[in-house]
This record gives C-alpha cells, structure tokens and sequence, in this order.
C-alpha cells in the first residue's frame, strides 16, 4: 500500500510539472499571436513580457503558479486516497481477525436473519456462508432448534424485549446431523436513541470441556461403586455378627463390633456426601421442580432427627408461616437443605438445649425464609469465613464430636445458591447459632441431570 | 412359616462372592429358597430355566451387566412380569432413573441398606408377613 501511494505521487508530480509547461508556453504564444489590443496598464507589462526575457520569465511565473496549484490538490488527493487506505486496511483487519478466530460469530438483523457469519461458523457446522445469510440464527433450518422453546424463549426476551445480552450453553448440530456444544452470548447493539440495529452472536465451542466433564463425573461414579464394595462387605458382616447370627457375642467384643460398624457408616456417608459434591461440581445433578409444601418435609426431618433429639433431650420450637405458597421446588433438595442444617443443630447443641425452626415468608413476599437455630456452642469467630468450605470443620466441634463430613454445609449452600436463594448464619459462642436460608417464590429451575443428589441416611 | 420348598425362591445375581454369600446366609436365615449367578448371562439362563419369585439383580458386572439382563429378561413372555429389585452400589447411570422406572420394583443402593432391611423390602415385595 505505501509503495503504490509514494509511485502514485511521483507519476503525477512529472504530469504535473509537463502540464503546467505546456499550459505556460500555449498562454505565451497565444498572446504574442493574438496582438490585441490591451489597457495600457496591461500593454505596458506585455512590452516587459514580449521582451526574450519576458518571455521565460512569464513562463516560468505561470509554471510556479500552477505548480503551487497543483502541489494543493495533490495534497488533499493523497489525504484522501490515505484515509480510505486506512479505511480500508481497518475493514480488512477486523475481518480477518473475525474471520479467523476460533470463537464462532454471527451478525443478525432485528428479525435474528444473518446477515454475516465468519469462517469458523462455516468451518464448524458445515453451511456455506451464502446459504446462512438470510436465515433465521439459531433456526431449525441451521444449525439450531436443538434446545427447548423455553430456552429460546427467554432468549429472545431478553436481547429483544430488555435489549441485554444473553449467555448461555447450548447444543447445536452441524449440516450432517452432528451435535455440538457451545456456550453462546448474543450481544444486542443499539444505535444512540436505544434501537436495536443488530444483534451479535458470539459462541465458544466447549465440545471437548463437556466432555471432560462427563469423564469426571463418570470417573467418581466409578470410584464410588469401587469405594462402596468393599465398605458394603463390612457393613454386611458386622451386621451379621452382631444379631449374633453365627453365635453369641460377649461384652467388648459386641462394643468393638460395633465401633467397626459405626466407622464403616461413617465411610459410607463420607462417599455419599462426596458424591454429592462431585455432582454439584460437575452439574451433572438433576433439579426437578413441581408444586412442593415445604411444612411437611420439614416436619418429616424432624422426625428423622427425633432419636438424636430425645437423647439429648432437646426442645424443639417450631413456627410455620400461616400464608406460605407453594413452592414449585425439588422437594428432594429442600430436604437436603432441612437435613443437614436440623441436624447440625441437634448435634451441636449441649444436652437440654433448645432448637427452633422457623419457616416463614419474607416482608416483601419475595422469598421463604428458613431460620434454624441452636442454643449450642457456636462458631468460632476466627473460623466463620471458612464454615461453608469443603471438609471444614470447626475446631470446637471437632474437639467434641468426632462425626461429620464438613461437607454438609458446603453441600447446602450450593443446592440454595443454585436455586436463587441465600444462606448467612449469625452465631455466639456457646450462645447459638442461627442459620438463615432464603429461596425466592419464583422457585427453582429444571436442570436434566444424569443422576440424583443423595439425602442423608438415619 | 411353611416348610422351605413352599418358600419363594430369590435369585441372587452378584459377582462379588461375599457379598453374594453374605444375601445367601440371610435370606436362608428366613427360609428362603436361593439360586445363585455371577453375571448377567448366568443370571439371565438361570431365571428363564428356573423361574424365580423375586430376582436380586446388580448392576455393574462383567459379562453382561444388569441393565443389559433386565432388557433381555423383560423380552421374555415370563419373565417380563417377574419382580426385580436392583441391589447395586451405583449411583450415577445416564439413563438409569428410566431404566428402573420402565421395569424394575425397587432400587437399593446396598452401602445404605442393612441385610436385614434387604430381607424385609424381599418379603414387602412378595406380600410375606413379619
């Protein structure tokens, strides 16, 4: 491009200069053969210039002046033609460069009907770019209409209706029929008074990540099923030799049996607990929401705890909200909720102490509310931050009461965070502990899954 | 308790040798009459040539796992109708959730099963009291 610009300017510098020769000389000779007459002002200074001298002298004055006129519009030519050069150069990079990456991009109209796709879009799902342009991005007749009307839905809505971007993961197929993975973000672009003028579609081919994903998942499940034979072995014959099955067992040796049988129950929940945390993580759990009343799981829960209850002859307070809707949740995942924060408070209070349950709605009639509260002996203050980590347990406890997974917590807080809601605590050592738990009314959202979180056994 | 050759008889397909004993011993324990297998195929032959009451069926398997017997048993004009009860230590399957819906009675994950719980779901099943 510069090579071109500077022979451009070279070639017409000696045009130039030819022309304003020529031009000259034409005027001069025009002059003397004309012989008209002049103003004597006029006359006078054609005397000067029909003089030999006068005559190159005139030529050369006409020569500089043409030049000088030729010098300015060579310049704006060249600022012109250097503009649109870069003008250019810009539209040829940004093509490129969104020809070229990896990441597919396509540009939509206001009706979503392509009117650009780059080379990795083309290269991926299997269509040539002249029979995208026109059709609708994300159709059936494309690569789209893998996911469900609700999924594109809440698309549309959203970079239509509120003008936001949208991201999500979803599947595509390519013009053979093959599946693909992406994760897509449709950017609406406005003009200055907030019109959509196009939308643009951005999508990240994670085929390879899903599928790593997958072999996680499948390598937990697989380790479980190892983990859980061996554990099932114990479980079975400590069983056995405790209902005295092959003879009658004797003073300690009942008590160490049965030391062997809780330790292997602990085992078996800590595989259950950490299968639960592997499908959270890799999100291969399933959320099935329908219309749920949350007083009766939490009153099956405290049921389930009642042994643990009337041991440590713990009073329980409870208080049902009279309005409470309902909730259109997975009732197996509240119960998890209400398991592991019951029982936390059961196990971690003193004998004769008091817990409370308190499930009520919220002021603004947003959300459910889920207080649980213990007279027990708190969270230390230095380790709060830390309490819903994974395999943490704090000190105190851990001093005292030797079972637990430390991943109960965890396990909580991430089922309520994946349904929109909160989980905070306030706690005073050896006062209590009060957990809170919202979940909006707009309840939870269907995940497919390839398996089921686990509750906690009793 | 009428006498054993009146009991049901439970087939036990598990290709853990003393897991599969340690079902045997019990269910024995309450009378019951039990046929034994260690996979799938052996599972599968003995159930359409001795027509158990209840099958005891796990899932991973060499040979032929228990979803893969279930299949083939469900084709069968007897054995479509045969009560099944999953005794696995598999949690996660794609697809199983379907699996067990379409066609079997029960799915026990056996760490968090006690024998003895085992043996009163068998008998639940099978309509036996106590």
């Amino acid at each position: 491009m510069e090579k071109t610009l500077q022979h451009l300017k070279s070639n017409r510098t000696i045009q130039g200069l030819a022309l304003v020769l020529f031009v000259g000389l034409i005027a001069i000779i025009l002059f003397i053969e004309s012989g008209a007459e002049l103003p004597d002002h006029l006359a006078s200074f054609f005397l000067v210039i029909f003089e030999p001298n006068g005559i190159l002298i005139t030529g050369a004055a006409f020569s500089v002046l043409a030049l000088l006129i030729f010098q300015v519009i060579l310049r704006a030519e060249e600022r012109a033609v250097t503009a649109a050069a870069a003008a250019r150069r810009d539209t040829r990079i940004f093509r490129q460069a969104i020809d070229d990456v990896s990441d597919h991009i396509v540009i939509a109209d206001t009706e979503g009907k392509i009117i650009f796709a780059n080379r990795s879009m083309v290269e991926v799902t299997g269509y040539k770019r002249e029979e995208m342009i026109g059709k609708k991005a994300g159709g059936k007749d494309l690569w789209g209409g893998q996911m469900s009307k609700e999924f594109y839905d809440d698309m549309w809505k959203t970079i239509k209706v509120d003008k936001r971007p949208f991201g999500g993961q979803l599947k595509n197929k390519t013009r053979e029929g093959k599946e693909f993975e992406v994760y897509l973000v449709v950017t609406p672009i406005l003009d200055e008074r907030g019109n959509i003028e196009f939308f643009v579609g951005v999508e990240r081919n994670i085929t390879k990540e899903k599928a790593i994903d997958r072999a996680k998942s499948e390598f937990v499940s697989l380790a479980s099923h190892q983990l859980r034979t061996p554990l099932s072995t114990v479980s079975w014959y400590a069983e056995m030799l405790l209902s005295g099955d092959v003879g009658d067992i004797q003073g300690s040796q009942r008590e160490y049996l049965e030391e062997i049988y809780k330790g292997n129950r602990r085992m078996v929940e800590l595989v259950n607990a950490l299968l639960n945390v592997s499908r959270l993580e890799v999100g291969s759990f399933s959320v099935d929401p329908e219309p749920t009343h949350i007083i009766p799981i939490a009153e099956s829960v405290l049921a389930e705890i009642k042994p643990i209850v009337d041991k440590k002859a713990l009073v329980v307070l409870t208080e049902f909200g009279k309005d409470l809707p309902v909730l259109n949740a997975d009732p197996k995942l509240l119960r998890i909720v209400f398991q592991n924060l019951l029982s936390n408070a059961a196990k971690y209070t003193p004998e004769g102490g008091r817990i409370g349950l308190h499930v009520l709605l919220d002021d603004e009639k947003q959300h459910i509310l889920l207080k649980v509260s213990d007279t027990g002996w708190g969270i230390p203050k230095e380790q709060r931050e830390k309490i819903f980590s994974k395999l943490f347990r704090a000190d105190n406890v851990k001093s005292m009461d030797t079972e637990g997974t430390g991943l109960g917590l965890y396990i909580v807080k991430s089922i309520v965070e994946q349904a929109g809601g909160t989980i905070w605590f306030e706690s005073e050592m050896n006062k209590g502990t009060t957990f809170t738990v919202t979940l909006p009314l707009t309840g939870m959202k269907h995940q497919e899954g390839t398996t089921k979180l686990q509750e906690s056994l009793y | 308790m009428d006498s054993p050759s009146k009991m049901p008889t439970i087939l036990i397909v598990e290709d853990e040798a003393p897991l599969r004993r340690a079902i045997k011993i019990k269910l024995g324990q309450s009378n019951f009459n039990v046929l034994e297998a260690k996979n799938g195929k052996e599972g599968l032959e003995t159930a359409l040539a001795e027509h158990p009451d209840l099958i005891l069926l796990d899932i991973v398997m060499p040979v032929m796992d228990g979803l893969h017997m279930l299949k083939e048993l469900r084709r069968d004009a007897w054995g479509k109708d045969v009560e099944v009860i999953f005794l696995t230590n598999l949690g996660d399957n794609e697809n199983l959730d379907e699996a067990v819906e379409g066609s079997a009675t029960a799915y026990l994950i056996k760490t968090d099963w006690k024998l003895e719980d085992v043996v009163g779901k068998i008998k639940q099943h099978l309509k036996i009291e106590g």
